[in-house]
């Protein structure tokens, strides 16, 4: 029987690139996934627990619990790997301040899934093709790759791609200066640090900059408008999405 | 580990840390070292630690032909201005495998310090895996001083770049017995 | 100091700076990574390393119970200084009591942290850096910017023109020139100081054991010539034996530098700790400094902070700290470390560091003890808005939060506020939205969120 997952939209892909969100379930329909979008969904909470008030996110796991519980899902994907990190890694813990949240949140929190690590299981021996010969970065996360772990699904799925050409970065600044609420507390330190990461992207000569965390790719296309750049920013599910076998 | 592997280790890291090994005995590499310090420093003075029991009569033969003059260093508080000493030779009880420490626990911590040169006569039977062991070979109460060189004194407070002998030694050589 | 964010955050980055930290940083990760591709176990050695740490500041009253008891057993002099003044006016009277002219100094953050140079200067005793970093930054009358390099902010051409102005002749800009002419420099002063001042790495509980690492020899000069030696110590650096001592070790150097070691290791046991005292008129003291950390370590969710063995790696990591030094941080401990350290032992004005990360999380990657830092960071920003109240600028900003809170909340609430906004580019729930768009085009809302395509326009419940 098919799985059955729920989708969770980030609040960046819903109300800045909702086409983000549609291309995320045709790649997952495509993977053979029963996809179940439950209404009213808001932001996970993260901004409010990363920012030191941690309080003011706990209606936000509420939430969360009140639309995906009951739902009977075998998991829960997030594509997009910090809001997924949040939930996986650190709402149990915010929740404990409110009783009884702790254990309906762990449930649902142990099935969280990144969006690429859940496509890949799927997606691995489907031949995907780019129309174009791309050459292409992928922009790693940092809360997808050093907290929640997932790093090669991504990479795997853009390699196995066909015309596409992954360029990389001998010594990468291990961030693109985003951080949330970093970036509104200090703008200007956050946008300097984009613009190098940037700059190193552009060495490497890469077309297309390819990312699953839509705050990494919020910032840094943001940055990239004000620039003489022909870079493109896509979100790993819309990358996917274009490459799937036509039929 | 055997006694080879561990001097293996141990060769492999004095060799990054730019310490050159010789066998023990009179041999021309060995004359070569001797006159490269003596002639980059221009200074005559070689420390020999007093702690250095039965020092290899080759070894003063080799000092002298080089044209170094041995002396007994002071205690520290006897020093009243730097001393301008060329070479420093003293025996390690133990050599580290893993990191190409040289271990000292009676030699005067000044003879492995002040001069621009460090001679090191060393068993090879006396190498050790790595601290671990080390310490478990010191009985209680432990030395005063237990001091580990590991190649030539050096930093990297300028631009990171490596530069070598700024207190210490610049040049470390080991002489390799048994 | 104020609680300030727009402090650093100016529109013109300091390119010269980022360049320097840049060009060392680089050269550090090249050399860790040639010798970290040679210690498959390294991984395990830092989980080692991270149980020994934390269950010395479980168990760490006992462990120093058990350190004082070995030294003064010994007949060693232990001070006990409870505050930074404590541990200034404890150097002064040694100093005082021996009539010491001249101090040379080894590098000890925990000096810095207690404010002992200017001091002792303004008391009339000479103190004189003698790591070659530090004593860069004490001739340019400066501040380290970095825990194990204090002059990366430097380049070779800015030393080489500060050396030619403090020692009034020509010094090239070639780093064996000026390392050469500080040697020199130093010597002199070695053999002519009256006191030597070092920090501590770490003490053994068991033996008595103070160990001490460096890379130059300037340290062991310190502690052996001087008649006086006196050793700084955090209440926390405690290793609880001598095995620990060795893990310990092992990883300070591989994280901190790249190397299996440091080109000196020095250990000194009691009860003579390289001198023969006092027969020989030479005299040893040993400072414990508490400074604040007691709180840290009696605070369960913050005393993972003082596992720390400041080996200075998780300042390299920082891309914060990469892009704007060690001074912006107006404190002694730069960069992660200074971030979650400064809060804990000095909370005032110093809470804001917390936000000085972007929370990547590179600096619990390297870190050799496994410091969840970005964990301690958030603990820091919720201590900054415990007292919002009581400040203006904290009090705004947690309105803002909580404004921006109440409205993203409600999924009906956001589309309209999205809708309302949209014609002014703005974020709905970040505050300083125009200091996001100084530097940026904002990215601009779309006209129908995902929710509203997928369920048409009326999201009401499920
Ligand atoms: S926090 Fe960790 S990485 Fe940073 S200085 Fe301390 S031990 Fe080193």
């Amino acid at each position: 029987m098919a799985e059955r997952i729920g989708f969770f939209v980030p609040c960046l892909i819903d109300h800045f690139e909702p086409d983000v969100a549609i291309h995320a379930i045709e790649v997952l329909k495509f993977a053979g996934f029963v996809v179940v979008v439950p209404k009213n969904q808001t932001c996970c909470g993260q901004p409010w627990f990363n920012v030191g008030l941690p309080k003011l996110a706990l209606p936000y796991i509420e939430r969360f619990v009140d639309r995906f519980g009951g739902l009977e899902l075998d998991a829960v994907v997030v594509p997009s790997g910090s809001c997924a990190s949040f939930l996986a890694k650190h709402a149990p813990e915010t929740a404990k301040r409110k009783p009884g949240l702790y254990k309906k949140i762990k449930e649902l929190s142990a099935k969280i899934r990144e969006f690429s690590d859940l496509a890949y299981g799927k997606l691995k021996d489907v031949p995907l093709a780019m129309p174009r010969p791309t050459r292409v970065f992928y922009h790693n996360s940092c809360h997808m790759s050093r907290e929640l772990g997932v790093l090669e699904p991504p990479l795997a799925l853009i390699d196995q791609t066909g015309g596409v050409k992954r360029e990389e970065i001998p010594l990468p600044l291990p961030c693109c200066g985003f951080g949330g609420a970093f970036s509104t507390l200090l703008p200007f330190l956050s946008y300097r640090i984009g613009e190098r990461k940037l700059e190193e992207i552009a060495k490497t000569g890469a077309e297309v900059v390819i990312s699953a965390d839509s705050g990494c790719l919020m910032h840094l296309s943001s940055i990239a408008k004000k620039r003489p750049s022909n870079v493109r920013f896509v979100h790993l599910a819309s990358f996917l999405y274009e490459a799937l076998p036509k039929p | 580990m055997t006694t080879q592997t561990l001097l293996e280790q141990f060769l492999k890291q004095a060799e990054r840390l730019d310490v050159a090994v010789f066998p023990h005995g009179p041999t021309p590499a060995l004359k070569e070292w001797l006159d490269k310090i003596r002639t980059a420093t221009g200074f005559q003075e070689a420390w020999v630690d007093p702690a250095m029991e039965n020092s290899p009569p080759f070894l003063e033969e080799a000092l002298s032909e080089s044209g170094f003059q041995s002396a007994f260093p002071l205690e520290p508080r006897e020093i009243d201005s730097s001393p301008n000493v060329a070479l420093g030779v003293a025996r390690a009880d133990f050599g580290l495998a893993y990191s190409g420490s040289l271990a000292f626990i009676k030699t005067n911590p000044l003879v492995t310090l002040v001069p621009a040169g460090l001679l090191v006569v060393l068993d090879a039977k006396k190498i050790l895996p790595a601290y671990k062991e080390l310490f478990l070979e010191l009985t209680s109460p432990l030395p005063a001083i237990l001091s580990l060189v590991t190649g030539p004194s050096q930093t990297s407070d300028i631009e990171k770049k490596l530069i070598k002998g700024v207190h210490g030694p610049k040049w470390v050589a080991i002489l390799l017995h048994g | 100091m104020r609680t300030r964010f727009s402090l650093l955050d100016t529109p013109s980055p300091n390119l010269q700076l980022e360049a320097n930290l840049d060009n060392a940083i680089a050269h550090y990760f090249q050399k860790r990574a040639l010798t970290l591709a040679e210690i498959p176990e390294y991984q395990d050695l830092v989980q080692r390393a991270r149980k020994i740490r934390l269950d010395t500041l479980n168990g760490l009253p006992s462990h120093l119970k058990r350190f004082r008891g070995v030294l003064e057993g010994a007949g060693v002099r232990v001070i006990e200084a409870k505050s930074a003044e404590e541990a200034r006016r404890a150097v002064f009277d040694i100093a005082k009591r021996h009539d010491v002219k001249r101090a040379v100094k080894s590098k000890s953050m925990l000096s810095e942290e207690v404010c002992l140079n200017e001091f002792l200067e303004e008391s009339g005793i000479e103190v004189v850096e003698t790591d070659l970093g530090e004593l860069i930054v004490q001739l340019a009358k400066e501040k380290p910017s970095h825990i194990l390099t204090p002059c990366i902010h430097k380049s070779q051409r800015e030393i080489a023109e500060l050396f030619s102005r403090v020692f009034q002749r020509d010094v090239p800009d070639e780093e064996s020139a000026i390392a050469e002419l500080a040697r020199v420099f130093l010597r002199e002063k070695f053999f002519s100081a009256d006191m030597g001042i070092t920090g501590v790495n770490f003490g053994v509980a068991e033996t008595g054991t103070l160990a001490f690492v460096e890379n130059e020899g300037n340290l062991r000069y310190c502690a052996l010539l001087p008649r006086v030696h006196v050793a700084l110590m955090g209440i926390e650096r405690i290793a609880p034996d001598m095995e620990s001592l060795g893990t310990l070790l092992t990883v300070l150097t591989l994280a901190g530098t790249g190397q299996r070691a440091g080109a000196y290791t020095t250990l000194l046991s009691p009860p003579e700790f390289g001198r023969k005292a006092p027969e020989q008129d030479r005299f040893f003291y040993l400072i414990l400094v508490d400074n604040g950390r007691s709180g840290l370590l009696s605070d369960p969710k913050r005393r993972e902070t003082l596992a720390c063995i400041r080996c200075g790696a998780c300042l390299n990591a920082c891309v914060v700290y990469r892009h704007i030094g060690g001074h912006a941080y107006q404190a002694p401990y730069m960069g992660p470390i200074g971030a979650i350290l400064m809060p804990g032992i000095h909370p005032k004005g110093t809470e804001r560091l917390g936000f000085f990360s972007t929370l990547c999380g590179a600096c619990r990657e390297i870190c050799p003890v496994g410091i969840d830092i970005p964990g301690q960071l958030l603990a820091v920003r919720e201590q900054f808005f415990h007292h919002a109240a009581r400040s203006p600028a904290k009090g705004v900003r947690y309105l803002a939060f909580l404004l921006a809170s109440h409205i993203g909340r409600h999924p009906r609430v956001v589309s309209l506020a999205r809708r309302l906004v949209r014609p002014m580019l703005a974020i709905p729930y970040i505050e300083h939205v125009l200091g996001w768009g100084k530097a940026r085009d904002l990215p601009v809302p779309a006209s129908r969120s995902f929710q509203e395509r997928f369920w048409g326009d009326h999201t009401d419940a499920a």
